[in-house]
């Protein structure tokens, strides 16, 4: 055998071991600390990523006959199939909606049960994993735009289940101090933005909202629709 | 080597379906806000958990609980039980706006000798029978005392047992804006026998009521901003009754305005502590009191001092 082949094999096996340690800590995770993966589809992914790193490493390290190799091959197509489907399963049940800030140290995760479109907000640690922090007010309807105002701010535009539009806004770092606060633009009778551009009402106030502050996500309903 | 590869790789194989079935049968995970929404839901749905009893203080040694819909007495600190044998509902029929936390203010009296409780039973407000029960023997044996037949709902409500063992029960009811009907009933022979007395000759809402002794009672009016205190004694059981005079220093006037009995007999005088009433807003919201003595069986009383609510020995 090679050695390019063996180190291969090797680093292969070794990216496989870490990530079933992962997947392993992810549930440990969850009874102790009740997170779990920021996206579900995530450990869907994580099995096939180690089912594919576990077949590549057998073959480059192992010299195995014809039997076997198709053995090996039809419990990989096996376990990847089910993962597809689970993940599929999970998505039409759950859908997911992640996003990674600007400067890539934190992430907006929101997710949503379609059928109800009851959403819940959580807050990320480590980029992987999320606790439920909070139940996004009014049902989800359709989500819209997703946008970083700075890197420690985002704020999803959605429409609920009476066709208004809302915005829920995540806030991060420092400003995690400040809860996420829910703004709402009057009801959206129609399509044109000159209806949109009424003043938004604030929903949820910030723990010390002053003026300024009232202003600023004025302008931040605006912008989100506009673009 | 190759062994070693594939037991791992088997292993790993056989841990990914695990993780998959752990994964797919976990809860869902819920935000503290969806947790609260949930927890009410589930409890609605199961039989309630009996809750280890706590016990509420009362200003003897002995203590009670509410918990469990059912009312409990310790006289050992919660080591040992037990249960009352009345309703919770009748414990709070009538005119009671409270969250059956705690037992109604004056409804209850607890010593080692002796523990009642004045209560009414009754389907119709209308047709209420007024109660007592009471324990001599620790809760072992409980007695039942009818103090009036067909009466009203009770409001206001107040058992009270002097040390020379003389039960008076006073309570108002026919309640209409603020003016009520009120009525004093004594017993001599611990509740076999009861006795209507007269009241005094008004029908403003009682703040308060008691006998020191046999003899020597008071009635005190006005719950709904009071501008004086309003109290009444009598020292012939009710045959007469008299308004007391209060000496007020003029900085109190209007400040001082609901006396609360019972007056607590002391060797030579009686003493009595007044609230500010609902409205009261001199010093510290309203929360400081006033202590009055009385040297002639309570028909005047001396202004003595404030009282700051901790220091307050009575009342």
């Amino acid at each position: 055998m090679k050695k390019w082949v063996k180190r291969m094999g090797i680093l292969t096996f070794l990216v496989t071991l870490v990530f079933f340690c992962l997947q392993v800590c992810s549930l440990i995770v969850q009874y102790i600390y009740q997170a779990e993966y920021i996206d579900d589809r995530l450990f869907y992914l994580f099995n096939m990523v180690i089912v594919t790193f576990l077949g590549i490493s057998i073959f480059l390290m192992i010299s195995l006959n014809k039997k076997f190799i198709t053995l090996i091959t039809s419990i990989i197509v096996i376990l990847i199939s089910i993962n597809v489907y689970l993940m599929y399963e999970r998505n039409q049940e759950i859908k997911n909606i992640t996003n990674l800030s600007p400067n890539g140290k934190e992430v907006f995760a929101i997710k949503k049960k379609r059928e109800t479109g009851e959403a819940t907000y959580y807050r990320s640690y480590f980029k992987l994993f999320g606790r439920p922090h909070q139940e996004v007010p009014d049902a989800i309807d359709r989500v819209g735009n997703l946008k970083w105002l700075t890197d420690d701010i985002a704020v999803l535009t959605y429409m609920d289940k009476n066709q208004d539009i809302q915005q829920f806004v995540g806030t991060y770092g420092d400003r995690r101090m400040v809860r996420p606060i829910i703004m709402s633009v009057v009801t959206y009778a129609g399509s044109g933005k000159e209806e949109i551009r009424k003043l938004p009402l604030i929903r949820m106030e910030l723990p010390s909202c002053n003026r300024a502050t009232i202003i600023f996500l004025t302008g931040i309903t605006y912008n989100n629709l506009e673009h | 080597m190759k062994n070693i590869m594939i037991a791992i790789s088997s292993l790993m194989v056989v841990g990914i379906a695990f993780l998959i079935i752990i994964y797919e049968s976990r809860e869902p995970l819920l935000s503290p806000e969806a947790k609260l929404i949930k927890t009410p839901q589930t409890e609605g749905i199961s039989e309630p958990e009996k809750q280890p009893l706590e016990a509420i203080k009362t200003s003897s040694d002995l203590n009670y609980s509410l918990q469990n819909n059912q009312l409990h007495i310790t006289y050992d600190n919660g080591e040992k039980w037990n249960e009352v044998p009345i309703e919770m509902d009748q414990l709070f029929a009538g005119e009671y706006q409270g969250n059956r936390q705690e037992l109604i203010g004056g409804s209850y009296e607890m010593t080692e000798e002796l523990v009642a409780f004045l209560y009414s039973e009754g389907e119709d407000w209308q047709t209420q029978t007024i109660k007592i029960t009471y324990t001599e023997d620790k809760g072992e044996t409980w007695n039942e005392s009818v103090v009036k037949d067909e009466a009203l709902a009770m409001r206001f409500r107040k058992l009270n047992i002097t040390n020379d063992g003389f039960w008076t029960v006073i309570f108002t009811f026919d309640r209409t804006m603020s003016q009520e009907a009120s009525a004093i009933y004594l017993s001599n022979d611990q509740g076999e026998n009861w006795q209507i007395i007269s009241t005094p000759d008004s029908t403003r809402l009682v703040a308060d009521g008691s006998f020191v002794d046999q003899n020597t009672g008071f009635m005190s009016y006005g719950t709904i901003n009071p501008e004086a205190p309003t109290l009444y004694v009598t020292n012939d059981q009710g045959e007469t009754w008299e308004q007391a005079v209060f000496n007020m220093p003029n900085k109190y006037e209007k400040v001082f305005v609901i006396a609360r009995a019972p007056p607590i007999k002391e060797k030579d005088h009686l003493e009595l502590i007044m609230e500010q009433g609902p409205n009261g807003d001199y010093y510290r919201n309203g929360l400081i009191k006033a202590k009055f003595i009385s040297t002639d069986n309570g028909h005047t009383w001396e202004f003595v001092e404030e009282v700051e609510p901790e220091n307050e020995k009575m009342g």
